[in-house]
């Protein structure tokens, strides 16, 4: 077999993509060529090592907030209908959808209530998923629902020191919790919404969360159960 | 009882997923954009090598998939239905790209913001096996962008998504052999891309021509290429460190 012949066949002998146009027998000629021709193993050489580069490279990991504006927009879309003079020119503008999420907003009766705290280096969400809103900048809050909130995150020196895990743990790209806190204040379930989800982080997660201090939802002032806080942590360091 | 808890279940029963998500379920939506987001972004980005034309055309997908739940054939699988797409989702926005924009669009690798395009010449100083995860996925994503569309998405769904030739047909709606023979005219033009990296470091640059010259007589050396290889695209994730055969 000529090495023209073995060279275009090259790209697909290490795995089965030849076998649509290159026979058993034909697959043998080329074992036994490449025995015998330095510069055609070379080749393979090279393409082995593209394979072992496809292999390696890691996936690219998504903005950390962008699930949760998929989220939104989808809810825009559906209740688009019913906002349709209002939300019209944002319709396709998630991150216009944030900032006015990110304001305080009245609430209709289905609804809870939108705001923003900036905590240090953490940015919290707090949202109900499910409800719509209606924009009015400006308005004094009529607060018949208000939504749990996060007090003190509890200061565990351990925290999500990235070096203590495998190179690959890109926790500056972003992690997003999603807590649910009962009507005491304190974390009954959480999820990790994007980001990392090792078994380490997840230990780390439930000491912090543990200890961490939340108010619940109040309805007309009384404690409920069911409140939700999105955590968002970009930071990398808690000195203990 | 939060609704995320009960959420999480429904990695069993993907049936039940489709059924919910077709009555218009917010919760099984939330699922699905939860679990997928990461892959559909990925692929799109490799697609297009735009972190925020990746990140609109995510969105897209999914709110497309959204408004065409119902079409969704029972017994499909829902992630080679996503991937489909995303992937057309990808090749549209090119296509509007290149007839809206009246520019000359540059073969040329895009450049993420932020981050300067990788010389691959400079990295192949670097030894093969040395190479960081960062350097790695910077140089495949930049050479993905010069490999054309159409082999482009094999390779990605095949080497880099590892779905089966089966599922790559399907998500690109074509036969099992169109389907290897794009990955093979794929892997050809990554393989001219990356030349500098691949070539570095080997015992004798020999042009194809000389080496015919100089026959089939070569001896055999430490290259020692086994008739059987051990490695194979598929598989070969499984190593951390350095080149498999070593």
């Amino acid at each position: 077999m000529k090495c023209t012949t073995v060279r275009s066949r090259l790209a697909g002998y290490l795995d089965d993509a030849l076998t649509n146009t290159t026979s058993a027998s034909e697959r043998v000629q080329i074992g036994e060529h490449l025995q015998g021709c330095f510069a055609c193993r070379a080749e393979l050489q090279r393409f082995r090592k593209l394979a072992v580069l496809l292999s390696r490279a890691p996936k690219n990991v998504p903005p950390p907030d962008l699930a949760v504006r998929i989220k939104v927009a989808a809810a825009q879309a559906q209740n688009s209908a019913g906002w349709a003079g209002h939300f019209r020119h944002f319709k396709d503008r998630a991150d216009l959808i944030i900032d006015h999420v990110f304001r305080p907003l009245t609430v209709p009766a289905t609804g809870g209530v939108f705001s923003a705290v900036v905590v240090f280096v953490l940015v919290l969400q707090l949202m109900a998923p499910g409800i719509t809103v209606q924009a009015v900048p400006n308005d004094v809050p009529l607060t018949i629902l208000r939504p749990a909130e996060l007090v003190t995150l509890s200061d565990y020196p351990q925290a999500f020191s990235a070096e203590q895990h495998e190179p690959e743990l890109s926790l500056p790209q972003g992690l997003q919790i999603y807590v649910t806190v009962d009507d005491r204040g304190q974390m009954s379930d959480y999820e990790i919404l994007s980001g990392p989800a090792s078994p380490e982080l997840r230990r780390q997660l439930d000491q912090i969360l543990l200890f961490s201090r939340f108010t619940p939802m109040t309805s007309f002032g009384r404690a409920i159960p069911g409140g939700h806080v999105i955590l968002n942590f970009n930071a990398v360091r808690v000195r203990g | 009882m939060s609704e995320w808890a009960s959420a999480l279940s429904w990695g069993r029963d993907e049936a039940e997923l489709v059924s919910e998500l077709q009555a218009g379920s917010e919760t099984a939506f939330d699922w699905l954009v939860t679990h997928y987001h990461a892959p559909v972004y990925n692929l799109i980005l490799s697609m297009l090598g735009d972190t925020s034309d990746a990140a609109d055309g995510t969105q897209e997908v999914f709110l497309k998939a959204f408004r065409g739940i119902r079409k969704f054939r029972h017994g499909s699988s829902l992630k080679t239905w996503l991937y489909r797409i995303a992937i057309r989702e990808a090749l549209n926005h090119k296509r509007w790209f290149k007839r809206h924009l009246q520019k000359n669009v540059s073969i040329d690798a895009e450049v993420e913001e932020g981050h300067a395009a990788i010389e691959i010449e400079d990295l192949a100083a670097t030894p093969f096996e040395q190479l960081a995860s960062r350097e790695i996925q910077a140089v495949v994503q930049q050479a993905l962008q010069e490999v054309p569309d159409v082999f482009r998405s094999a390779v990605i769904l095949r080497d880099l998504e590892d779905l089966s030739y089966e599922e790559v047909a399907e998500v690109l709606e074509c036969s099992v052999g169109t389907v290897k023979s794009r990955i093979l005219r794929g892997r050809r033009a990554l393989r001219q891309v990356l030349e500098p990296l691949l070539s570095e470091n080997e015992p004798q640059q020999l042009s194809p021509r000389s080496a015919q010259e100089a026959g089939e007589s070569a001896t055999a050396n430490d290259f020692g290429v086994p008739a059987k290889s051990a490695l194979s695209f598929g598989n070969a994730r499984t190593a951390t460190n350095g080149v498999q055969d070593s």
